[in-house]
């Protein structure tokens, strides 16, 4: 689960902190990554004036299956990795790459309109752009000189 | 500037020698290898990494695969949280005696890189006949 704090800067100081940490990680770790323990697939948060995007890294993961959930100020990831082959006779040198079942949640600064969701999937990456109900969007008020 | 990078940045990534194009940090791509019959079959996860940007090469019985993340900030925003950063997916594999360098067939797909090596001819087994003197 995704911890951080939106304040009126919306500027947080840990950010960069958490992101030498996940690279570091990413440098020394051996690949060997299991996608059931929630964590996959890594993702990036990005907002806008009324909406949010999250982009998650899922190499290989086929469109169909992928299984996208909405919920107010919620948004689970699911799906499914498949192997390569599934063919018995071959001889692994290396297996590496995340495989299964997986399921992640995030918890979105906002709560975001169902209706406005859109995913699209471009070498790897999913983007996913989520806006604010309509109801919930800030609103300028005009001051009448009376 | 996020729409310009979208447009240029694989131009840019091209023409621009190694030794000055500013890349970001390096990853160890996650990696699978299996061997069935006389086809060895290398899978690479390189998200974010377009086709055309994916560097393959074999010099001296070492491949090396090399692929620069080219993934633009969405346009209008500002990132709140990252695991992820962009950055070089970088890794080199010793080939064998048994391969043959010259017919290596890479596709790349959903970001991922799928090589396909064969075996060459003199590594298969071959049965000599005794001839009668």
């Amino acid at each position: 689960m995704l911890n951080y704090e939106v304040s009126g800067a919306q500027w947080d100081p840990l950010a960069d902190l958490r992101q030498l940490q996940s690279q570091m990680n990413r440098m020394f770790d051996t690949g060997a990554r299991s996608s059931r323990d929630g964590n996959w697939p890594p993702v990036n948060m990005w907002l806008g004036d009324d909406s949010v995007v999250v982009s998650a890294e899922m190499p290989g993961v086929a469109q169909d299956d992928i299984d996208l959930t909405v919920r107010e100020n919620t948004l689970i990831i699911a799906g499914k990795r498949n192997p390569t082959t599934d063919d018995e006779d071959a001889a692994w040198h290396r297996r590496e790459r995340p495989l299964g079942e997986f399921s992640r949640s995030i918890r979105l600064p906002l709560r975001v309109d169902p209706d406005k969701v859109e995913a699209r999937a471009k070498n790897g990456i999913l983007e996913i752009e989520m806006g604010r109900p309509d109801a919930e969007r800030p609103r300028k008020i005009k001051v009448k000189a009376s | 500037m996020a729409n310009e990078l979208k447009k240029t940045g694989g131009d840019v990534a091209r023409t621009e020698s190694e030794e000055t194009r500013d890349t970001g940090p390096t990853f160890r791509p996650a990696t699978d290898i299996f061997e069935k019959g006389d086809v060895v079959t290398v899978v690479i996860d390189m998200p974010g990494v377009t086709p055309d940007s994916v560097d393959v090469s074999v010099e001296n019985r070492s491949l090396t695969v090399r692929g620069t993340i080219n993934a633009p900030a969405p346009e209008g925003y500002r990132r709140i949280y990252a695991e992820y950063a962009p950055g070089t997916f970088e890794r080199a594999f010793s080939l064998p005696d048994t391969i043959d360098a010259g017919a290596i067939d890479a596709t790349h797909r959903d970001g991922v890189l799928m090589l396909t090596l064969k075996k060459s001819e003199a590594a298969k087994p071959k049965q000599i006949k005794v001839k009668a003197a």
